[in-house]
């Protein structure tokens, strides 16, 4: 209740026009939008660039190891995993 | 027994308030939050322990608490220095603003912008979801705060705890504590937040739309957008530079692969140390002499206003480009805008799912939240720039 009423008391439309408020608002979504509309831009354009600087650049991997490149490693891991449970399974025999 | 009555005098016991006790209490919910509902553990587990640490009374003569800085005193043997406590040597990187942008630099370590990169249109919900800090912004002057801190204020809209703090201790440090713990509780609160407010402004029909999958993004256009995006928004907006600065610069060291050991310790070690550090001295800082007052109360309801228009702008801004998009975008997609990385992408893959179970947008949602850190790294360097002088 004393909350509500020193919320009451304390608020004053008045202020936001005294401090120039709704200025810098808009200007600020203005700023924020105009920043990150150039880099929408900005990638945007970048496939088009690349085909220009692609052959200057020299050829990099991707982070993600390729399919090929993991597969041997699971492969021997899964025929490993079956190895033993067969050998367990014998010596239950 | 005189000792031992002017001893008891010392105790915590002798000198705690109610205040105390409930600041106290409040640290235990948050712990209790962190270990029972797992809302954000990393950081309401170091932020609820140090406010029971901060709220420990403690003797006048014994330098304990965060405000508790090192001073010079001029005597009859010349200029003498005393000390601070250690909490306040912890809480300086803190009030100078040197934790978050080295927070944001182990965030850029771990950033993939690759969905960013391959649908940008996204980039603009993460522009529109910052009308929360610019709405509450005008709630905060309405409200009778100075228009520094109704700045201050308005970033918790952002989701967004280290660019809350940093533009706090630069604009209000007197408001840090109370902003800090309510960007961090927000943020904690995301899932229970935002999906009302995405119903709200969504129709089913709309929940259900498909996205289509992103295209592949080659390792140079990684590499090369950090630097231009740096570019782009520290050229338009100066006062992001420290925190952007980091987050590209991280972000260059994950995708160059010629830094691998820098960019692993920049996400790893270097943010978990940080965490740790600005999560215990800002809770270590909710003295209740100091936090329990009636603009502490009136900042937590602003932030909760905040992040309700932050969402909803997102939502709403996603519906108006479907106006105009031949490919439609899942306007749930724009609740991510409000950064708040990787919580509220989650809330939105959630959401969808109840839908349609089978509707992935968990990586279209990361577009709009990654985008939502930049933008509000922006918009503090606007506010810092036109309130700080």
């Amino acid at each position: 209740m004393n909350i509500r009423l020193y919320i009451l008391a304390t608020f004053n439309l008045d202020a936001i026009g005294e401090a120039n408020g709704i200025s810098i608002a808009v200007m600020g979504m203005l700023i924020v939008f105009c920043a990150l509309g150039l880099i929408f831009i900005f990638i945007g354009c970048l496939p088009r660039l690349m085909v220009y600087l692609e052959p200057w650049l020299p050829e990099m991997e991707s982070h993600a190891p390729a399919p090929e490149e993991s597969l041997p490693l699971d492969r021997d891991k899964i025929i490993v995993a079956i190895a033993t449970a067969l050998k367990q399974r014998q010596r239950h025999n | 027994m005189d000792i031992f009555f002017e001893f008891l005098k010392t105790t915590g016991f002798f000198n705690m308030t109610v205040g105390n006790a409930v600041m106290i209490l409040i640290g235990i919910v948050f712990i209790g939050l962190a270990i029972i509902k797992h809302y954000e553990p990393l950081l309401l587990l170091p932020i609820g322990f140090g406010m029971i640490v901060g709220n420990i009374p403690t003797i006048a003569s014994m330098a304990l608490g965060v405000y508790d800085e090192g001073s010079l005193t001029m005597g009859e043997d010349g200029i003498r220095y005393s000390p601070g406590s250690i909490l306040s040597y912890l809480y300086y990187g803190v009030s100078q603003g040197v934790y978050p942008p080295l927070i944001f630099l182990g965030i850029g370590a771990m950033t993939d912008f690759s969905t960013m990169l391959s649908n940008p249109k996204l980039v603009l919900l993460g522009a529109a979801a910052q009308i929360g800090i610019f709405l509450t912004l005008l709630g905060a002057l309405a409200l009778g705060f100075s228009p520094a801190q109704a700045g201050a204020i308005g970033i918790i809209g952002g989701a967004d705890g280290p660019t809350a703090i940093f533009l706090s201790s630069r604009l209000a440090p007197e408001l840090l504590g109370a902003i800090a713990i309510a960007a961090y509780s927000y943020m904690a609160l995301v899932p229970v937040i935002q999906p009302p407010i995405m119903y709200l402004f969504t129709t089913r029909e709309e929940r259900l739309i498909r996205m289509a999958p992103p295209r592949v993004v080659t390792q140079w256009e990684k590499i090369i957008f950090p630097i231009a995006a740096f570019l782009i928004c520290t050229l338009i907006a100066p006062g992001s530079l420290v925190l952007l600065g980091m987050l590209f610069f991280g972000n260059l060291m994950k995708e160059s692969m010629v830094t691998e050991r820098l960019a692993n310790t920049a996400r790893t070690a270097l943010i978990d140390i940080v965490t740790i550090l600005l999560g215990f001295a800002v809770g270590a800082s909710t003295e209740a002499q100091t936090f329990l007052r009636p603009q502490s109360l009136m900042i937590f309801g602003l932030g909760a206003l905040s992040f309700a228009v932050a969402t909803a702008g997102g939502v709403v801004f996603a519906k108006l480009m479907n106006v105009f998009l031949t490919e439609k975008i899942n306007p749930l997609v724009g609740a991510a805008g409000v950064s708040a990385v990787p919580d509220s992408a989650r809330v939105v893959q959630m959401v969808g799912q109840q839908e349609d179970p089978h509707n992935y947008l968990l990586m279209h949602a990361m577009a709009p939240n990654v985008a939502g850190v930049i933008g509000s790294a922006v918009a503090a360097g606007v506010l810092w720039s036109v309130l700080g002088g």
